[in-house]
């Protein structure tokens, strides 16, 4: 299956946008950089909303009350990971076809899309005392596993 | 200078570091003493058997800039979320202290994480980090972060009681949440860049 997808990854690879990516001295260790602003941002929501799910901090404030309000930074960061992540991959796409990081890379990241659109936003999304704790820490601890993975694959790629 | 009769002919890495000195730095005089230069110390770093074992090997070097970079989620992470509350622009109905207190073990774990595999990563690279002048902006930005936490804390954040649960705390304490954020941005962009130029 993967192995068929190898025309479409050389084919991205050679469009336009690619070639000149990799022309410019800046645009992918700046595109880097604002990867991993997008990193922090986005990570760091995970882990200050899995400490409030397992009642370790804030505990003061309703989750979907903190969850309603970090939304936008949540959405920025989100934002900022996949467009960045987007120009990194398309002027090295053959080389990511080859890496194993990249694989379980792009497992983890659609497997935490997956659980965020639907798991988590609904835990976050509930009253408070809908669910039980136990199941709050969970997907506390589903969500660090899944975004986790995701940027530790990420790491990954350079090293293959 | 050349480097015949040197201890680096027959060391490789030692002549590696040697012709990385005379390049990039411009460094042509003999290697530099310990005791004297900035430079002589680096030069002694990066000829230490741990530094050339981690800087060679095959594991455990990939490993710690693993952690380096992915604890960025639970340093400047955590982080951000004190300081944007100090600028006065999230969790306003929270005090600042309920903010703060229950994140601060996970942060500081987070930093002193950040700390050591930053200076084990210094540590095997130490002659290239002296030729990056992102290692330079990075130091610099560190420095000045450190000073802000020192300012803020000896400062305003003893009176904190008065304007803790302000929504909007005063000028002083929103300036060094601010700088904080600022100076934060610089060191994950210095620290990205001189890796992506090593």
């Amino acid at each position: 299956m993967w192995d068929k997808l190898y025309p479409y990854f050389l084919w991205i690879e050679n469009t336009p946008p690619a070639h000149g990516i990799r022309q410019s001295k800046w645009i992918f260790s700046v595109a880097e950089v604002f990867h991993l602003f997008g990193l922090t941002l986005l990570l760091g929501i995970v882990v200050i909303l899995s400490l409030r799910l397992c009642g370790l901090a804030l505990q003061r404030k309703d989750v979907a009350a903190i969850t309603r309000e970090l939304r936008p930074l949540s959405i920025g960061g989100l934002t900022l990971v996949l467009s960045t992540g987007i120009i990194l991959f398309i002027s090295e796409a053959t080389k990511c076809w080859g890496n194993v990081g990249f694989r379980y890379k792009m497992l983890f990241l659609f497997l935490a899309l997956l659980f965020q659109f639907t798991g988590l936003q609904k835990i976050t999304r509930a009253a408070e005392g809908r669910f039980s704790p136990i199941t709050r820490k969970i997907t506390a601890f589903v969500a660090i596993f899944l975004w986790f993975g995701v940027a530790i694959a990420g790491r990954a790629i350079a090293f293959f | 200078m050349g480097l015949r009769g040197n201890r680096g002919d027959h060391d490789p890495v030692l002549l590696r570091n040697w012709k990385l000195t005379n390049t990039v730095v411009g460094f042509t005089g003999v290697q530099g003493d310990p005791l004297q230069s900035l430079l002589g110390i680096f030069h002694y770093i990066d000829a230490t058997q741990s530094s050339t074992s981690l800087r060679e090997s095959f594991y455990v070097f990939p490993v710690v800039e693993g952690i380096h970079v992915i604890s960025l989620a639970i340093s400047v992470g955590l982080v951000i979320w004190f300081d944007l509350r100090l600028v006065g622009l999230i969790l306003k109905d929270q005090p600042v202290s309920a903010v703060f207190r229950p994140i601060r073990p996970f942060m500081l774990t987070g930093f002193g994480i950040m700390f050591a595999t930053g200076i084990a990563l210094f540590w095997a690279l130490a002659l290239r980090c002296y030729a990056s002048p992102f290692f330079w902006i990075k130091m610099v930005f560190l420095l000045l972060a450190g000073i802000n936490i020192g300012i803020y804390h000896f400062t305003i954040d003893r009176r904190q009681t008065e304007w803790d649960s302000m929504t909007v705390p005063p000028t002083r304490a929103r300036i060094a949440g601010l700088v904080s954020l600022v100076l934060w941005i610089g060191v994950i962009a210095a620290g990205r860049l001189m890796a992506y130029f090593l």
